[in-house]
C-alpha cells in the first residue's frame, strides 16, 4: 500500500534529511521510531502529502503522491488518508458529529451519519456525538480522532505520536482500537512515535537515526 | 456544511461578530434612511413643482413664499391686491395664471380659494361627485378626506387660520361636491374652493361683527399666484420686471428649492460623511473580529487543510465570513433605516403632510454592494494568510 525510495527532503542547506525506504501493505501496522529531532514528524508529512520531497519517491496505492501538485495532494490527501495527532485537534464551535462529518465534505465525499453514528458506537463514543468537543474527556477526544481518520475509509492512516499524551490505561486501548480498525478497513497503519510502549505492541518497526547538519 | 461551518465559527465567539454588526448596522442604517428621505423629498418636491415657473406673492422671504404656496408647509407672506394680479394676466409672457387665496382651515388642513386650473396644473381627477362650481362649495384631497371622514354633500365649517382650535366660523359652511384621487401631490392635503368663498366667509363674519369699511379690500386681496410663463426666457426676465415695477414679489420656486437643498445638503453630506466613518470603523472592526479569530483557529485551519481542505477553499471561508457579517448588518441596517422612517412617520407626518415610503430604492443595491465589499477587503487579509499558511509548521505547532 505505502512504498517509499530514497526519500530526501531539505528545510535549508543546514537542516536536511534523508529516510530509509518503508514499505507498509494494506492491513498492515508499521512504527517508526526515534529521538526527537530525528525528522519522525517531518517523514510524517511528507508521507501525508503536506510537505513535498527534495527528492524521492513515495507511492501510495496506484498513485505516485510524490509527483503530485499541492492542490492534487491536498485532494489526494482529503479522499485517501486518515490522520492521527498526538493531541485531537477539533473544530471547536461544531459538535462531535459535525466535527466527524467534515472529512467526507472536505473530501468531497457523500456524508453517511448513519455509518458515522455506527462507526462511533463502535468505539464508544457514540453518545457524545451531541456534544461540542471540550466537554469530552481526553480518551474520548483520542477516540474521535481516530473516528474522523476511518470515517472516508483511507487507504492509509497516519498517526503522529497518538499515544504519547495519554496514561498507560488509555495508551493501551487506544493502540489496540488504531491497529485492529485500521486492519478492520484493511487500511494500511503508519505511527510515528517516540513512546516505546509501543515497540511491545507492533511487531513491523523502523527506526531513524539522528543525521541531517 | 460550509455554511454552517462559518456561522457555528461566528456564533462561537458572538462579541466580535456582535459589534462588527452593530457597527455596520448604524453605518447602512444611516446612510439607507439618508438615501430614502433624499430621493423621496426631491421626487415629491419635483412632483409639486409641476408647470409653475413663479409664484407672485406679498414681499418677503422668497423662500417662504414658495414654501407657502407651492408646498403649503410655512406661512403666507402676507396678502396682494388682485388688481395687480389681473393686470399680470394681460401680459404677453405669461400663458397661465393660477389665484390662491389662504384664509381658513378645517382640522388643520388648509382651506385654498383658487380655481380649475389648480387641480389640472397637478393632473388631479375626481373621484366622485364634481368641481367647486359656486361659492361654498368645496372639493377635498385624498388624505383630506380619509382623514376627516368628509363625504359629498356633507356640510363642513372652517376654522380661521391654521390652528385646530381658532375661532370657528359656524355661520356659513361649506357643502362638499367632490372628493380628489390620490396624486401624491399637494393636492392630497388640500380643501379647494373658489377665491370667492374665502371672501364670503370672512365677508359675512366682518358683517356680523360690524366691520364692514374693511369689506372692499379683502374683496380685492388674494394670498399668492402660480404663474406660467410662455417661455424660458420670459420666466428669467419676468421675476426683476415684477419686483422692480410692481408691489409684490416674484420667486422661482426651482431656485428657491435649489437653494434649500443646498443648505440642507450641508446637513446630508455631514451625516454622510459620519456614516462613511462609521463604516469604516465598522470594516475596522470586521477585521479585527477575523482576525483575532484566525489566530486562534490557525489550527483549526491546519486541521481543515489535512483534511482536504484546497487553500482556495479556505481563502473563499474567510472571506465569506467577512461578507456574511457585512451582509447580516446590511439587513439590520435596512431594518434601521425603516424604524426611523416610521417613527418619523408617527410623529411628524401631520405636521408634514407627507407620508415617508418604506420602499427600497435603487441606491441601496450599490449600498449593498459597498457593505459586501467592506466586509470582504476586511476579510482579505486574514484569508490571506490562510491561504499562505506553512501547513506542515502549524500542525508541527500545536
Amino acid at each position: 500500500m505505502l512504498h517509499t525510495k530514497n526519500l530526501q527532503f531539505a528545510y535549508n542547506q543546514d537542516l536536511s534529511f534523508s529516510f530509509p525506504d518503508l514499505n507498509c501493505h494494506a492491513g498492515e501496522s508499521l512504527l517508526i521510531t526515534g529521538r526527537s529531532g530525528c525528522g519522525k514528524t517531518t517523514l510524517l508529512h511528507l508521507l501525508a502529502g503536506i510537505l513535498h520531497p527534495a527528492a524521492g519517491e513515495i507511492r501510495i496505492g496506484d498513485t505516485l503522491l510524490s509527483s503530485l501538485g499541492s492542490a492534487d495532494a491536498d485532494r489526494f490527501r482529503g479522499a485517501s488518508i486518515g490522520l492521527v495527532y498526538q493531541r485531537p485537534h477539533f473544530i471547536a464551535s461544531l459538535t462531535v458529529m459535525d466535527n466527524l462529518r467534515l472529512p467526507a465534505y472536505l473530501g468531497h465525499k457523500p456524508a453517511k451519519e448513519k455509518a458515522i453514528e455506527v462507526l462511533a458506537e463502535h468505539l464508544g463514543i457514540g453518545h457524545t456525538l451531541r456534544q461540542l468537543p471540550d466537554r469530552l474527556s481526553v480518551g474520548e477526544q483520542q477516540r474521535a480522532s481516530i473516528a474522523r481518520a476511518l470515517v472516508n475509509h483511507p487507504g492509509l492512516i497516519l498517526a503522529d505520536e497518538p499515544t504519547s499524551a495519554l496514561d498507560d490505561e488509555n495508551c493501551t486501548s487506544v493502540i489496540g482500537l488504531l491497529t485492529r480498525q485500521a486492519a478492520e478497513h484493511n487500511a494500511a497503519l503508519v505511527i510515528v512515535t517516540h513512546d516505546s510502549r509501543l515497540k511491545s505492541v507492533i511487531k513491523n518497526q523502523v527506526e531513524l537515526s539522528l543525521q541531517g547538519r | 456544511m460550509l455554511l454552517k461551518i462559518i456561522y457555528r465559527n461566528l456564533a462561537h465567539k458572538p462579541l466580535g461578530a456582535a459589534l462588527s454588526i452593530a457597527l455596520l448596522a448604524l453605518s447602512t442604517g444611516i446612510i439607507s434612511m439618508l438615501l430614502l428621505l433624499q430621493t423621496q423629498l426631491q421626487q415629491k418636491f419635483e412632483r409639486d413643482l409641476k408647470d409653475i415657473d413663479l409664484v407672485v406673492g406679498a414681499k418677503g422671504s422668497p423662500l417662504q413664499l414658495v414654501l407657502s404656496a407651492v408646498y403649503h408647509v410655512d406661512a403666507p407672506t402676507g396678502n396682494i391686491p388682485l388688481e395687480e394680479v389681473e393686470k399680470l394676466r394681460k401680459m404677453r409672457s405669461i400663458s397661465g395664471i393660477t389665484p390662491l387665496a389662504y384664509g381658513d382651515s378645517y382640522q388643520r388642513f388648509r382651506i385654498l380659494g383658487t380655481d380649475s386650473t389648480f387641480i389640472s396644473r397637478y393632473g388631479g381627477k375626481l373621484k366622485s361627485g364634481r368641481l367647486f362650481g359656486q361659492p361654498l362649495e368645496a372639493v377635498v384631497g385624498a388624505t383630506v378626506a380619509e382623514n376627516t371622514k368628509l363625504q359629498v354633500g356633507q356640510t363642513f365649517f372652517s376654522t380661521h387660520g391654521d390652528a385646530e382650535e381658532g375661532e370657528q366660523h359656524d355661520h356659513a359652511g361649506y357643502v362638499v361636491t367632490g372628493i380628489l384621487e390620490r396624486s401624491n401631490t399637494v393636492l392630497d392635503n388640500l380643501l379647494l374652493t373658489d377665491v370667492a368663498s374665502v371672501w364670503n366667509i370672512h365677508e359675512e363674519g366682518h358683517e356680523e361683527h360690524g366691520h364692514v369699511h374693511e369689506q372692499d379690500t379683502i374683496h380685492r386681496e388674494i394670498t399668492a399666484a402660480l404663474v406660467k410663463a410662455r417661455s424660458v426666457h420670459s420666466a428669467m426676465t419676468l421675476p426683476m420686471m415684477i419686483n422692480e415695477s410692481t408691489g409684490m414679489q416674484a420667486a422661482s420656486p426651482a431656485l428657491e428649492i435649489n437653494r434649500l437643498m443646498k443648505m440642507l445638503g450641508i446637513g446630508v453630506t455631514a451625516l454622510q460623511t459620519l456614516a462613511l466613518g462609521i463604516m469604516l470603523i465598522s470594516g475596522f472592526s470586521v477585521f479585527i473580529a477575523l482576525y483575532n479569530r484566525l489566530r486562534e483557529r490557525k489550527y483549526e485551519l491546519a486541521l481543515m487543510r489535512s483534511m482536504g481542505c484546497s487553500r482556495l477553499r479556505l481563502f473563499w471561508m474567510l472571506l465569506s465570513e467577512g461578507m456574511l457579517l457585512a451582509v447580516t448588518g446590511f439587513a439590520c441596517g435596512l431594518m434601521l433605516s425603516r424604524l426611523g422612517l416610521w417613527i418619523l412617520n408617527t410623529s411628524a407626518a401631520s405636521e408634514f403632510h407627507f407620508v415617508f415610503r418604506y420602499e427600497p430604492v435603487r441606491a441601496e443595491l450599490w449600498l449593498l454592494g459597498i457593505t459586501v465589499l467592506v466586509g470582504a477587503l476586511a476579510a482579505l487579509v486574514p484569508a490571506i494568510s490562510a491561504f499562505r499558511m506553512n501547513l506542515s509548521r502549524a500542525l508541527a505547532d500545536a
